[in-house]
């Protein structure tokens, strides 16, 4: 007897059974079923969180102080560019323009006014697209000769391009921001969906141009941020800068330079310990279900022990009965583990996609694109929760066929 | 493993000396305690090849434990059986699936077909059991079930036929693969008279063709049909006597 005639007999048995065999895969389709979609859907949202954290620059490292001298600014930004120089991909001060006045950005006769939409403006220099991850499209970025020049030119969102410009090309085109106007030499690529009230709205000019925006006073705080070369080169940078420069904020001051990337490690294996207690609490379904097996297969053993006793008269060897009753066994869960799976991927795609709108919400305007991102359970889960049922079958139907084996063919005869 | 494409056993190497070789069974049930009862008591035998031996006896009377005992379907308490001159009791169950494979057709009074199958299918099942390939077992099983004049009901579950039409099944069964002994256990019990008679003349016509043939039945009648009868009364062979079958 070959296993595709054992599998044959068992699909046969199953069928014949079709409503009782449905009732026992219910438990492993619901069991298999919730593990797949809970486990997809806090996959999902880890995965979300991180292109989030991605979407804003990748080992980035902010500074901020205040209560140094001018000659230790100086000396901080000698100390990334020289010292620090095979570690730090790029470094930026940013500050943010408040637009006191609320004049808002203005082209032409058109007006981005503050009351409704907020512009993000800021002050960067030459890295600055880089070290936040923005991509230019079309134009050019700020250049350190813009910084040393003090240039009156900026680079503008995808937003406030479609807002002001529509069709027409923005490069060469003049902005007015707190009454002074500026050249819009480049354009940043939509992150947010290139829409109003994003992160998309916004304006970046060289930061030698601040004097001229507003007033800087030395006692001012200062940032910066800073994108490291390698994930590994993330604390020598934060060690570095503090160790130099924490002593000279003064007793007044303030100087701290810190990274995230420790806190999205934390969330990130945070979220594997959730998926992993979730698909934990999913899988005693599983568990049940797999009991359920075990209960209708001694049922089965029982009620056909005449079978049994039939197949032993006529040849059937211990191992073909155990055979019989497994293969039986593993094919009822395999078919709830099949089924299962199609529910679990359809309910990590409800449930996902519920949560990954409530995100959204939650997150106004610092979403990035997401347009392409569904919740859908991983192959290795798809897989490891197939197998895993498989096993189930294959463990639980152990007791029933090996009781069933163990039938004198007389006794098993004798049974009506 | 549990499966091997074609994994049948390796069949006892029987020698023709003997068919039957039964010394001092006993067969006790609940042995040593207050109800103990024995089945078979002391009961020796000889048959040869190509016998039609009947086991006449009344209900209780311990031909149809005797008849499991030497279809391989039961082991005795006591005493040798030796069969083809192999000694079952040391068999391995292993073993002894492959004897009732390979060596015997069994055909029961409840006729024991599996009610899922159909009546092919019910036919191919030992078949399937030795490894037999598909086309080959197809080939045989329906050619027994057109011996026993069900050609024409190859796809019928057991509910859908009669019993005599069942009992037909359950011949073919035990003969597709032309084993060398049939073993009968009250074959016609459950037919009308007719019915009865045909399958008691397929048995002969099969004896005829070099099967031996072991029949149980409590009908006097039916047993003179046989070559030789043994009548079993409480577990003890009370008369061995030529039957008219083997007078004819």
């Amino acid at each position: 007897m070959n296993w595709l005639q054992t599998i044959r007999m068992a699909l046969k048995a199953i069928s014949n059974n079709k409503v009782r065999s449905f009732l026992t895969m219910l438990g492993i389709i619901i069991g298999v079923g919730a593990v797949i979609s809970l486990v997809a859907s806090i996959q999902g949202m880890a995965t979300l969180s991180r292109l989030q954290y991605e979407a804003m620059g990748t080992n980035k490292i902010t500074i901020y102080g205040n209560g140094l001298k001018s000659a230790d600014w100086n000396d901080l930004e000698d100390t990334l560019s020289i010292d620090l120089k095979d570690r730090v991909k790029g470094w930026s001060p940013q500050r943010t323009y408040y637009d006191w006045q609320s004049k808002g950005v203005q082209y032409r006769s058109k007006v981005l006014a503050n009351q409704k939409y907020t512009t993000n403006i800021y002050f960067g220099n030459q890295d600055y697209s880089t070290v936040t991850n923005m991509r230019i499209v079309s134009g050019r970025d700020i250049s350190a000769a813009d910084c040393a020049r003090s240039s009156r030119v900026c680079i503008i969102g995808e937003a406030v391009r479609k807002y002001f410009f529509g069709a027409m090309s923005p490069l060469g085109q003049h902005i007015r921001i707190g009454g002074k106007s500026f050249e819009v030499i480049g354009v940043y690529a939509g992150k947010y969906g290139g829409k109003l009230n994003t992160g998309d709205q916004l304006v970046v000019l060289p930061y030698t141009l601040q004097p001229l925006m507003m007033e800087v006073s030395v006692y001012d705080s200062r940032n910066y941020i800073i994108q490291a070369q390698t994930k590994d080169d993330i604390q020598p940078i934060v060690d570095t800068i503090n160790g130099k420069f924490k002593s000279r904020a003064g007793s007044n001051g303030y100087f701290e330079c810190n990274s995230d990337a420790q806190f999205q490690e934390q969330a990130q294996a945070s979220s594997n310990q959730l998926a992993l207690l979730g698909g934990g609490v999913a899988a005693i379904s599983l568990l049940v279900g797999g009991i359920g097996i075990m209960n209708i297969m001694l049922v089965s053993v029982t009620e056909r022990t005449r079978e049994i006793g039939i197949r032993m008269a006529i040849g059937a060897r211990r191992r073909d009965i155990i055979g019989q009753f497994l293969v039986e066994s593993a094919a009822v869960s395999c078919c709830g583990g099949l089924l299962g799976i199609a529910l679990g991927c359809f309910g990590s795609a409800v449930i996902g996609n519920l949560l990954i709108k409530q995100q959204t919400a939650a997150m106004s305007g610092w979403m990035p694109d997401i347009e392409h991102f569904t919740v859908l359970p991983s192959l290795p889960l798809v897989l490891g929760a197939f197998l895993f049922s498989a096993l189930l079958g294959i463990i639980f139907g152990l007791y029933p066929a090996n009781k069933a084996a163990k039938l004198q063919p007389v006794d098993a005869l004798r049974t009506q | 493993m549990f499966f091997r494409k074609h994994s049948p056993p390796p069949p006892a190497e029987f020698d023709d000396s003997l068919l039957i070789d039964v010394q001092h069974l006993s067969k006790i049930y609940h042995e040593g305690k207050e109800n103990e009862v024995r089945a078979l008591d002391d009961i020796s035998l000889a048959v040869p090849w190509g016998q039609f031996l009947c086991i006449l006896g009344q209900s209780g009377s311990g031909k149809s434990t005797l008849m499991n005992i030497l279809g391989c379907l039961d082991i005795p308490t006591y005493g040798i059986y030796r069969l083809g001159g192999q000694p079952v009791n040391e068999m391995r169950p292993s073993t002894l699936s492959g004897i009732r494979n390979r060596e015997i057709g069994f055909i029961f009074q409840g006729f024991n077909l599996i009610p899922a199958l159909t009546a092919l299918e019910n036919v191919e099942l030992p078949l399937i059991y030795r490894g037999m390939p598909k086309a080959q077992r197809r080939e045989l099983s329906i050619t027994a079930l057109e011996q026993v004049g069900l050609g024409h009901r190859l796809h019928h579950r057991p509910a859908e036929m009669s019993g005599g039409q069942q009992q037909r099944v359950a011949i073919a069964r035990a003969v597709a693969a032309k084993p060398p002994i049939i073993m009968a256990d009250e074959p016609t019990g459950n037919l009308d008279s007719a019915s009865g008679r045909e399958i008691m003349e397929q048995l002969s016509a099969l004896n005829r063709a070099g099967t031996s043939i072991i029949l149980i039945t409590h009908d006097n009648h039916l047993a003179e049909m046989a070559e030789r009868i043994v009548t079993i009364q409480d577990g003890h062979i009370v008369s061995d006597r030529p039957g008219k079958g083997g007078l004819s």
